[in-house]
């Protein structure tokens, strides 16, 4: 006996196509279906699908997509993830970008200056979501902007404001530590800076006894907050400015003591809840470089011993301790530690200006087989995004857990 | 005809639009989230009939096709879903299809909620549309334009590097 339960059937039933079967030989599928392929596809490929008709330049334009496009093209497209972006600092107006493959044989993809760089002499910072935070902290009027490079967006943040009892023989200096990212929990991209303060007066530039102060940008309000004061001076190495995403939304900086003082520090900033941490640094045997990177899923500590050139690896624990993991050396031909490529491979500048990626466990190092004369400032992973800053509470809606997992692109 | 109340159905039958069988086992028939749904809903109602299930949407050709891909995959159930052996098998399956039946098996997949399937043919179809232009992406999608040339022009200067 045959019993049908086509009834059954009709309520689970949620995803009926209800377009007819194609019979023009191409395709002919559902708005859905449609969405579907599309988030599947590059960039530089929707920007120009916008053209095809009114509806789909509809769908390429709306948030929801943009967001789906986020999840589903970094997901499936595999060719991302060996791609990264050195960044050499050449003038005050120039940064050169490079694009790098890596995964199979290293190669040079492009090579080309950021062109049209909104913001004339900026530090930049990113990508989160494709988007980069750029700062302009050169001449006496501060710039800060968010910028999407693909669609060339770029959305000027206002000033940060002063904090109500600053002394007023004091300033800020140019000099801040900065990070871009994005908050899983309140679904916004926030920008965070540690600005550090100098007296008016030159000559009294020593006497400045005031610690940085943590500041907060929120996208979806466009607004600044004022979360504190550090507990101590920190000399700030402004162009080594360096954040790392982290898993749970925490960004590290290290801020640099400068060679006389003994105290490097690592100031963590945890997105969800907006507080900041000072961590201090191992005690590392000097003259040497220095780097954050990330290390199995742990903020990892470099130092590079200038004139031995060992490379000496720690990694911070949960309680916030610090484990020596690595000793490796002597490398010769290295000048610095720059960061991390995936979870478990470090990236190091040589004298001369070439990549090396290096694995401490087997410390063999290779050659990226690609050259520059100048100082690398960063490695990123390379990801573009139709992430639109005209309107901020869209844009912060473009995202949901799932894509703040997949998010996590740091090299 | 006795009943139970624990029963356990291993085969179902479904029927295509052209009103063709086919006998499936209910391994093969679970990698479809619809199908499963109708045998988990009979099995609670504790019947031991052979089911019949009617898929009004989906021709026998395209039938054949989803099944071959469900009948591969639920050999591999137990596998992590990564297996190097089933991704290449999925490939060339696709490979074999024009676009009139990658349409087809797409909405026979969205259709029977078989979500890997539909995912698999959705990036199929996305590959094979990269880098194309406007003009071939209209023929393809059988989508007349509606903008004025004037409109097409703004747009297209927004980001006039795509069209490079």
């Amino acid at each position: 006996m045959v019993t049908s339960c086509r009834n059954d059937c009709q309520h689970v039933s949620t995803m009926v196509a209800t377009s007819k079967d194609g019979d023009g030989g191409g395709l002919c599928l559902s708005e859905d279906l449609i969405i579907e392929i599309l988030s599947r596809l590059p960039v530089a490929d929707l920007l120009r699908y916008r053209c095809v008709c009114k509806s789909w330049y509809s769908v390429i334009s709306c948030s929801d997509f943009i967001s789906k496009h986020l999840e589903n093209y970094y997901q499936n497209d595999r060719s991302w993830h060996g791609c990264l972006l050195a960044l050499y600092y050449v003038t005050q107006a120039e940064l050169n970008m490079f694009e790098l493959s890596i995964d199979e044989t290293p190669k040079v993809l492009a090579s080309e200056s950021l062109e049209n760089r909104p913001m004339y002499g900026s530090f930049i910072c990113g990508p989160c979501d494709g988007i980069y935070y750029l700062f302009n902290g050169c001449d006496g009027e501060r710039e800060r902007a968010l910028w999407n490079p693909v669609t060339n967006e770029l959305k000027a943040l206002p000033p940060v404001f002063t904090k109500p009892d600053l002394p007023s023989n004091l300033a800020y200096s140019i000099c801040e530590a900065f990070g871009f990212g994005f908050d899983p929990l309140s679904k916004d991209y926030k920008v965070v800076v540690v600005k550090c303060y100098c007296s008016e007066d030159y000559e009294l530039a020593e006497t400045v006894t005031l610690p940085a102060s943590v500041f907060v940008y929120s996208l979806r309000t466009d607004s600044w907050t004022y979360c504190g004061d550090l507990s101590q001076i920190y000399e700030f190495d402004m162009p080594s400015n360096q954040c790392y995403r982290f898993l749970d939304g925490s960004y590290y900086w290290l801020l640099s003591s400068g060679a006389k003082s003994e105290n490097d520090c690592v100031i963590s900033f945890d997105m969800t809840i907006d507080a900041y941490q000072e961590i201090h640094t191992p005690i590392y045997e000097k003259p040497a470089s220095r780097s954050l990177a990330i290390y199995h899923n742990s903020v990892a500590y470099l130092s590079f011993h200038e004139i031995k050139k060992d490379l000496v690896i720690w990694m911070l624990n949960e309680e916030g301790l610090w484990t020596k993991k690595f000793t490796i050396g002597p490398l010769s031909g290295i000048r610095s530690p720059i960061g991390h490529w995936k979870d478990d491979k470090l990236l190091l500048d040589s004298d001369d200006g070439r990549l090396i990626l290096c694995d401490p466990v087997t410390q063999e190092t290779r050659d990226l087989g690609f050259h520059s004369g100048l100082w690398c400032e960063g490695i990123f992973v390379y990801r573009e995004s139709l992430v639109s800053l005209k309107d901020c509470s869209q844009s912060c809606q473009c995202h949901d857990e799932a894509q703040a997992h997949a998010e996590n692109n740091r090299p | 005809m006795a009943s139970s109340s624990s029963s356990s159905l291993s085969r179902v039958v479904v029927k295509s639009s052209d009103n063709n069988l086919f006998v499936v086992n209910k391994k093969v028939a679970s990698q479809s989230q619809l199908l499963k749904q109708c045998i988990d809903n009979m099995e609670e109602k504790g019947t031991n009939d052979v089911i019949l299930i009617p898929l009004s949407n989906v021709t026998s050709n395209i039938l054949t096709l989803v099944l071959e891909y469900c009948e591969k995959h639920a050999d591999f159930a137990d596998d992590d879903n990564n297996n190097q052996e089933l991704k290449q098998w999925d490939h060339e399956f696709l490979k074999k299809f024009d676009y009139a039946t990658l349409n087809s098996l797409t909405m026979a997949a969205d259709y029977m909620v078989t979500k890997s399937l539909l995912n698999l043919c959705c990036q199929f179809i996305a590959d094979s549309i990269k880098d194309l232009t406007v003009q071939q992406i209209r023929q393809i999608f059988d989508i007349k334009n509606d903008f004025t040339p004037q409109e097409e022009a703004d747009i297209k200067n927004e980001n006039a590097w795509a069209f490079r």
